[in-house]
C-alpha cells in the first residue's frame, strides 16, 4: 500500500513520455486522452490514500529502499494529501477546459503533465534537495507553457519569469548548501530532529532559513518578490493561468510552510504576518488599477496570497487551519474566475475590461461561474470565501494593524471585482458589429465551470465540517473552535466590506479616481529593478528576522 | 581564501544579472551566480577530507564528502537546461524586437 504513493509522481511523468511518443512517432492524436486517463488514475490513488490519511496515519515510502537520511523519502501526511488532492482535481478540470479550446497540440499536454508531476513531487518529497529539483521541473515546464502562444508579450513575460525565478532558486540552493553545512542532513524530518544540535538563533542559521524562504518566496509571489507574476499569469494561455494562479503559487507556499513548521522557527513566522498584510493591501490597489481582465485577476491572486501568508504567520493551530482553508478556497474560486473570464476572452478575442463590457452576458454559464467566483472572493455568505475570511479575521485578533490592512484589502477586492463584473453586466457598445467575430463556446469548457462553482458552494455552506476536516488533517485531532459563522453579528460585520467596496467603486468611477488609477497603472517596474527587488527583499527579510529574534 | 572567491563570484553574478543591459550578458551573470553556489557546495564537502570518495581497500586517508558532489552534478545539469531555455527565448525575443537591449525592449513595449 505504501509503495503506491510513488505512482503519484511516476504516472504523470510516464504519461508525459507516452504523449511525446504518440505525438512524434505514432501520430494518433491521443495526447489529451492520455493526459486525462493519467490524471484520473492519480485521483483514484488519492481516493485510496484517503482511507489511511483520514485516520490520521502518515504514508511513508523510502525510494529504492534506502532509509533516511541517506535515501530520499516520500511521505504523505494530511497537509500533503489535501494539497495533492486539490492540485490534481483542478488540473483535471483545467485539462477538460483546454480540450474544449481545441488549439493545443501534444507539446502542450506533455508540458502540462510534467507540470503536474513536478507539483506532486514538491508536495510529497521529504528531501529538501529533491524539492529543489522538482521546483526546477515545475519552473521549466511553466516557462515554456507561458511562452506557448509565441506572442511578443508572452515570450517577454516568460523570460522575465525565468530570470527572476532562477535568481530565487539560486538563493534556495544557497540555503540548502548552508543547511547541509550546519546539519549534514538533507532529509526534512531528520533536520527537524537534528535541530536541537544547531544554534537556531545564530546569524548563519537565520541567513540559511531566509535564503530558503526568500528563494521559494519568489514562486509564492509575495511583495516585493511578486514582479514577475502579473505578466506571466496574464499572457499565458487561459488554462495555464488557471493552473499557475490556482495551484502552483500555493504549492510553492506550502513548501515554505513545511520547512518553517518542521524547523519550528517562530520568530521568522511572525515576519510573515507583516509580509502578508502588506502584500494583501498593496496588491489589491494595483489590481483595482488594471484595465486588462487577466492582469486584474493576477494581482488579485497576489493579494489573496497575502491573506493566506498573514494568517500563516500567526502560527496558532486556529490560524493555520484558517490559512489552509483559504488556500483551498482560493484554489477553487481563482481557477473558476480565470476559466470563466478565459471563456469570454476565447469567445470574443478581446481582453480589456472596457472593450469587453457587456459581452459576457451572452455566455450564461461563464456569467454564473464568474458570479459565484466573485461572490466567493469578496467574502459574501454563504460562499466559501466568507467562511475562510471570517476565520482569518478572527485569527488576526492580536494584531490590530495587520487586521486593518487585511480588512482594507478585502474592501479593495470587492471594488476590483465590481470593476471586473462590467464584463458581464450592462449593455455592450456596438455589440452587433462584433457578432461575426464571436466563437461558440464548446461544452467541454463549461463542465469545469459547473464543477468548480458547485465546489465553491459546498465548501461554503458547511464551514464547520470543512474546518473540522482540515484541522483533523493538519493536527490529527478534532479541534473545536467556538465560532459561529452565521450569527447575526458576524453577518452584519461581513456586510461592512462589500458596502465600503461599493463606495470605493463609485469613487474610482469619478474622473479624479480614473486619473489616479491611470497613474498607478503606468507605474512599471523594469526587469532590472525587479531583479534588484529580489535582492532587496532578501536583505530586508534577513534584517527584520535578526531584529525580531532579539525581541522577547 | 576559497571562501572570499566564492563571495566575489556570488556578488559578481548578482551584479551581472541585475545591472547588465544585454540579455545574453544577464544569462552569463546567472551562470556565474549559479557557479558560485556550486563551488560553495563543493567547498563545504571538501573540508572533511582530502582523497576521492572511492570504496576500495587500498585507498588511504579520509575521503571528502561525496553527497555535495552528487548534488552539484544535478544542479549543474539544471543550470544547463535553464541556460539553453533562456537562450532560445532570447533568440525569439531578438526575432520579434530586433534588439537584445532590455532597456530598448522596455521602451518599445511601453505603450502597450
Amino acid at each position: 500500500m505504501n509503495n503506491l504513493i510513488i505512482f503519484l509522481i511516476i504516472i504523470p511523468f510516464a504519461a508525459s513520455f507516452l504523449v511525446l511518443l504518440d505525438g512524434y512517432l505514432l501520430g494518433l492524436n491521443r495526447s489529451a486522452t492520455i493526459a486525462f486517463v493519467a490524471i484520473c488514475i492519480c485521483l483514484i490513488l488519492l481516493a485510496i490514500f484517503s482511507l489511511l490519511i483520514l485516520q490520521g496515519k502518515v504514508i511513508n515510502y523510502p525510494v529504492g529502499g534506502w532509509k533516511e537520511p541517506v535515501g530520499i523519502n516520500i511521505y504523505m501526511d494530511g497537509l500533503a494529501w489535501i494539497a495533492s488532492l486539490i492540485g490534481t482535481l483542478i488540473t483535471l478540470l483545467v485539462l477538460i477546459f483546454s480540450i474544449g479550446e481545441r488549439k493545443y497540440d501534444y507539446k502542450f499536454y506533455f508540458l502540462f503533465l510534467v507540470l503536474l508531476g513536478g507539483m506532486e513531487g514538491i508536495i510529497l518529497t521529504g528531501d529538501i534537495f529533491n524539492m529543489f529539483v522538482f521546483f526546477e521541473i515545475v519552473s521549466v515546464a511553466s516557462y515554456i507553457l507561458i511562452a506557448y502562444p509565441k506572442k511578443e508579450r508572452s515570450i517577454m513575460a516568460s523570460f522575465n519569469y525565468l530570470l527572476i525565478s532562477s535568481l530565487g532558486m539560486g538563493f534556495f540552493l544557497l540555503g540548502i548548501a548552508l543547511l547541509y553545512q550546519q546539519t549534514g542532513i538533507l532529509s526534512l524530518r531528520e533536520i527537524a530532529q537534528a535541530r536541537d544540535g544547531v544554534n537556531v538563533n545564530s546569524t548563519l542559521f537565520i541567513l540559511t532559513i531566509t535564503s530558503l524562504t526568500a528563494g521559494i518566496g519568489v514562486k509564492a509571489a509575495f511583495i516585493p518578490l511578486h514582479t514577475w507574476l502579473p505578466n506571466a499569469h496574464a499572457f499565458a494561455p487561459h488554462p495555464v493561468s488557471a493552473i499557475l494562479s490556482g495551484v502552483i503559487i500555493k504549492v510553492s507556499f506550502l513548501a515554505i510552510w513545511r520547512i518553517l513548521r518542521l524547523l519550528d522557527i517562530f520568530y521568522l513566522q511572525h515576519v510573515f504576518i507583516w509580509i502578508g498584510a502588506v502584500t494583501a493591501f498593496l496588491a489589491v490597489i494595483l489590481a483595482i488599477a488594471q484595465s486588462d481582465c487577466k492582469k486584474l485577476l493576477a494581482y488579485s491572486s497576489i493579494s489573496q496570497m497575502g491573506f493566506i501568508i498573514a494568517s500563516f504567520g500567526v502560527a496558532t493551530s486556529f490560524s493555520l487551519t484558517a490559512s489552509l482553508y483559504h488556500i483551498l478556497n482560493h484554489s477553487i474560486f481563482k481557477s473558476l474566475l480565470f476559466l470563466s473570464v478565459g471563456a469570454v476572452i476565447y469567445a470574443t478575442g478581446k481582453r480589456e475590461v472596457n472593450d469587453l463590457a457587456g459581452l459576457g452576458k451572452k455566455i450564461p454559464f461563464a456569467k454564473i461561474g464568474f458570479l459565484i467566483g466573485a461572490l466567493s472572493i469578496c467574502g459574501i455568505p454563504p460562499f466559501n470565501g466568507y467562511a475562510s475570511k471570517t476565520l482569518i479575521f478572527s485569527s488576526l485578533k492580536a494584531y490590530p494593524f495587520a487586521r486593518l490592512l487585511i480588512f482594507l484589502a478585502s474592501v479593495g477586492t470587492v471594488t476590483s471585482f465590481i470593476k471586473l463584473s462590467r464584463v458581464f453586466r450592462g449593455r455592450g457598445k456596438s455589440f452587433s458589429s462584433r457578432k461575426e467575430n464571436r466563437k461558440k463556446v464548446p461544452h467541454e469548457m463549461l463542465i469545469p465551470l459547473a464543477v468548480l462553482s458547485t465546489l465553491c458552494v459546498i465548501t461554503g455552506i458547511w464551514p464547520h465540517l470543512t474546518t473540522k476536516v482540515i484541522s483533523r488533517l493538519l493536527f490529527r485531532e478534532n479541534l473545536k473552535y467556538s465560532l459561529s459563522f452565521y450569527s447575526p453579528s458576524k453577518l452584519g460585520s461581513s456586510a461592512l466590506a462589500p458596502g465600503s467596496g461599493l463606495l470605493l467603486y463609485l469613487f474610482i468611477k469619478s474622473s479624479g479616481g480614473e486619473k489616479t488609477l491611470y497613474l498607478i497603472r503606468k507605474l512599471r517596474i523594469s526587469l532590472n529593478n525587479s531583479l534588484l527587488l529580489v535582492i532587496v527583499g532578501f536583505i530586508l527579510m534577513v534584517i527584520v528576522s535578526l531584529m525580531i529574534k532579539n525581541l522577547p | 581564501m576559497p571562501f572570499y572567491l566564492i563571495i566575489f563570484l556570488f556578488l559578481l553574478g548578482i551584479w551581472g544579472i541585475v545591472k547588465k543591459d544585454n540579455l545574453i550578458k544577464k544569462v552569463i551573470g546567472l551562470n556565474i551566480f549559479n557557479s558560485s553556489i556550486v563551488i560553495l557546495l563543493i567547498y563545504i564537502g571538501s573540508r572533511t577530507g582530502s582523497t576521492a570518495p572511492i570504496m576500495e581497500k587500498n585507498v588511504k586517508g579520509i575521503a571528502v564528502d561525496p553527497l555535495p558532489q552528487a548534488l552539484v552534478l544535478t544542479a549543474i545539469v539544471i543550470g544547463i537546461c535553464l541556460t539553453a531555455l533562456a537562450l532560445s527565448l532570447i533568440l525569439k525575443i531578438y526575432h520579434k524586437y530586433g534588439t537584445l537591449s532590455i532597456s530598448r525592449i522596455e521602451k518599445l513595449t511601453k505603450n502597450e
